[in-house]
């Protein structure tokens, strides 16, 4: 009797979870978005500056735009800067830029292009941005007359 | 200790009774795909200079429900956790099709934001499979720091 017993409540036990366990009103997916680094640069415009007046007793007027060239960038990173040079080693004339009406970002001072990587713009941080590109240049009366031709880099790349 | 036998064949009757309600009241609900979408800068909405694209779509048939009920009047509720969630995300779906059974299907059909807590999605009758459910996806900006971002999302059947 005892074992009829315990047979007949595990029966009912079973038939009663196994009820439970069957019953799965929920389900789900997942949704996974990755977002990769982006850091885009991209400057517009070529420019012709040209010396050709002076003040006599003075040295030649310099040349001056800030209206040819422009720059773009998008980063959704942190700790970014733009830094500038020139592929030109031993330029004939001093060459200068500048950032000027920036958003996204902090001009740097003006700089003289060399081929070392100068600060042009600083504190960019997931954002997008764009400036105008002021570029000066300059001569003395002693260094004569000529051409140099400059190809300047402008790369988005990590502050610190 | 001696047990009635007419106990326990209540007790049998009671267990199998229970176990037969809970059978036909188990509300099942099979949900078949997921969503994976990755955010580069060929997204962005004109490359360097301009934001990424704000609002991005699954397939209209990106997900499957099947639901196995029985009869009786039901809805569906949608909710979601979170694994690693950026809070300017905003994640919605909608009911893109019928599906195929008896009875009515009704509601879900707009685009609904999931939110962390449950919402009503849409109501029917009877068993339905095939109801396909498209996702979207809004608030993706540059001020989203790449990473991967997971959430899951859970369909619950109510009879109601």
């Amino acid at each position: 009797m005892k074992k009829l017993t315990i047979a007949l409540l595990a029966l009912a036990l079973c038939f009663g979870l196994s009820g439970v366990a069957m019953a799965a009103n929920t389900d789900n997916h997942t949704v996974t978005v990755t977002v990769n680094a982006i850091n885009e640069i991209d400057v517009s415009g070529t420019l012709g500056l040209t010396i050709d007046s002076a003040t006599a007793g003075s040295e030649p007027n310099g040349a001056v735009d800030n209206t040819a060239c422009d720059l773009l960038w998008t980063t959704n990173q942190n700790s970014k800067k733009i830094t500038v040079a020139t592929n030109l080693a031993s330029p004939n004339f001093t060459l200068k830029v500048v950032a000027q009406n920036v958003s996204g970002g902090t001009a740097a001072s003006e700089v003289a292009l060399g081929t070392t990587a100068a600060d042009f713009v600083t504190g960019i941080a997931e954002t997008v941005g764009s400036s105008d590109i002021q570029y000066t240049a300059s001569a003395t009366a002693a260094q004569g007359t000529g051409s140099d031709v400059h190809t300047v880099t402008y790369t988005l790349t990590d502050a610190s | 200790m001696k047990v009635p036998t007419k106990f326990l064949i209540l007790v049998v009757i009671f267990g199998l009774i229970a176990a037969g309600e809970k059978g036909e009241a188990a509300e099942e609900i099979t949900v078949t795909g997921s969503w994976s979408e990755t955010i580069d800068a060929s997204d962005l909405v004109a490359g360097a200079g301009s934001d990424l694209i704000g609002t991005y779509e699954g397939y209209s048939d990106q997900i499957v429900l099947d639901i196995d009920v029985g009869r009786g009047d039901f809805r569906v509720d949608v909710s979601k956790i979170n694994t690693n969630w950026h809070s300017d995300f905003q994640l919605y779906v909608r009911r893109t099709s019928d599906g195929t059974g008896d009875g009515e299907i009704s509601g879900g059909t707009s685009y609904q934001e999931v939110t962390d807590t449950y919402h009503s999605f849409f109501t029917f009758k009877k068993d339905r499979t095939g109801i396909n459910l498209q996702l979207k996806l809004s608030g993706v900006s540059v001020q989203v720091a790449p990473d991967t971002y997971t959430t899951t999302v859970y369909y619950t059947v109510v009879k109601i």
